[in-house]
């Protein structure tokens, strides 16, 4: 596992040129609007930068050779779940420490809780995303993955909208001011589907040939 | 090492059914044309392919039971597959010294400097000859037991060829227990190199021998159709028709020389073994 771990570490330093861009981005984004959209912004494509793994292992038929290392299917899985949770999890905190200060300077109306809400909401939504994502591009590929995952997020954002329309609010109340007891419910629900995603993702790589 | 019994896989168009055996202190040879089943034979061993009958057993366990401490022990150089071109040859270092507990980070940095690969290359921008290299060097630099070497000389010219080949007999030298399964589609390589090989076509293992057998005993009669009906046949492995008469491989050189002195007999080289195994007819 340490292998595959080191081997996407490499990959991640050689995108150093898109992790400065995503972070000037972020930077302008949250000075201009003085809200802690950083967060959200910089996990996302965090993440998005952390999938691009999967697709570098696609390379040459690298998989084959990836896999007579000593890894097996299973803990090449865990630890593409463990890397990708891991981007996820230090751009979140990244983006908040840096977050902090600019509202700090800019006297902004944001409270620390504000932003700690924002950073578990982001680091919730990311974990969703990962363990719809991971599965569909360990299962089809890189690029009929990420059309699936398109269409798969595009279902549960409709699914979304019309549970909240149902329900007789509108999705900006819902997102803005989430109720306290979805602040708690949405991190742990994303840990329990990242974990059965992995469980699936184990399941999709154990019969796959190469 | 490796026992491979009734391995079957089937593909359109195409059937696996294979049985062979790698012993410590060998070095097996797998030896077929292009799309003979050599590759899918160390798909199999490697788990990474389900086979659809039979079994392929690695140091005693079926290939899918094979551990991560098991696979230390696994060196391995696949024909068509590699780390992905955007590393370079500094990250495959680093990716195999966090991978085997027993790198030998020295030998493979020796080893890069002998043939030339820069560390900061990547490894698209390598030439097939110094990709070919890197792959063996990866397979030899952690002490591993047994190496499955795929087409590990494909695409290279004969001197890269020979290089490589040293490399595996100097690799075997250093520990009586280690094995090597090697394949390739030139015959010669494995000519000098392995201590027996199995002839697969089709599918098929068609010939399993001892490689000084093969050239001490196997031989080629070319013999015109008078002395081809004149032949005792019960020795005779394949005949095949030719322009002249007829090609015939046997296994017993001596007796046809003895007993047949007027008849054309040539010693038969793996290439010509194969094309007449492949090609020629069951007497």
């Amino acid at each position: 596992m340490k292998g595959m771990l080191v081997k996407d570490m490499i990959y991640l330093r050689g995108q150093w040129k898109s992790l400065l861009i995503m972070a000037m981005c972020g930077l302008a984004m949250s000075a201009a609007l003085q809200a802690p959209s950083m967060i959200l912004y910089v996990t996302l494509l965090g993440m998005m930068v952390a999938l691009g793994t999967l697709s570098a292992d696609e390379l040459d038929r690298g998989y084959s050779w990836l896999l007579t290392l000593p890894v097996t299917r299973k803990s090449y899985v865990r630890a593409k779940y463990l890397f990708t949770a891991g981007v996820v999890v230090c751009c979140a905190l990244l983006s908040l420490l840096v977050t902090a200060v600019l509202i700090r300077f800019q006297e902004s109306d944001f409270t620390a809780a504000d932003l700690l809400t924002t950073m578990l909401l982001s680091l919730a939504m990311n974990l969703f995303i990962m363990a719809v994502t991971l599965p569909l591009r360990i299962k089809y590929g890189s690029q009929k993955g990420q059309i699936m995952m398109i269409a798969v997020l595009a279902v549960l954002v409709a699914g979304i909208v019309l549970v909240v329309k149902q329900q007789g609010g509108t999705l900006a109340q819902m997102t803005s001011a989430p109720a306290g007891w979805v602040k708690a419910a949405l991190p742990a629900a994303a840990l329990a589907a990242a974990a059965v995603s992995e469980k699936i993702s184990e399941r999709i790589l154990e019969k796959k040939e190469f | 090492m490796i026992r491979i019994e009734g391995l079957k896989k089937n593909y359109p168009g195409f059937a696996l059914d294979v049985s062979l055996e790698v012993r410590p202190g060998r070095i097996t040879g797998l030896i077929g044309r292009n799309g003979a089943g050599k590759s899918t034979v160390f798909r199999s061993v490697l788990n990474l392919i389900r086979p659809d009958g039979g079994c392929a057993e690695v140091f005693g366990k079926p290939a899918a039971a094979l551990t991560e401490q098991d696979r230390q022990a696994v060196g391995t150089v696949l024909a068509d597959a590699f780390l992905a071109g955007i590393y370079t040859v500094g990250d495959t270092e680093k990716i195999m010294r966090a991978a085997y507990r027993e790198f030998d980070a020295k030998a493979f940095r020796d080893g890069c400097a002998g043939f030339g690969l820069d560390p900061k290359k990547k490894i698209s921008e390598l030439s097939t000859g110094l990709k070919a290299r890197l792959k063996v060097l990866c397979a030899l630099t952690h002490r591993a037991k047994l190496l499955l070497l795929d087409e590990p000389t494909a695409g290279l010219d004969v001197l890269a060829r020979d290089e490589i080949l040293s490399m595996i007999r100097d690799y075997m030298e250093q520990d009586e227990e280690r094995a090597v399964l090697i394949s390739s589609h030139i015959s010669r390589d494995l000519e000098t190199l392995c201590d027996d090989f199995y002839m697969i076509h089709d599918g098929r293992i068609l010939l399993h021998e001892d490689t000084d057998r093969v050239l001490s005993d196997y031989a080629i009669l070319k013999a015109s159709e008078e002395q081809y009906a004149a032949l005792d046949r019960s020795h005779l492995l394949r005949v095949k028709k030719e322009s002249f008469g007829w090609s015939c491989l046997t296994d017993q050189r001596q007796y046809y020389m003895e007993n047949y002195p007027e008849t054309v007999i040539e010693k038969s080289g793996l290439d010509e073994l194969i094309l007449l195994m492949a090609k020629g007819d069951a007497v």
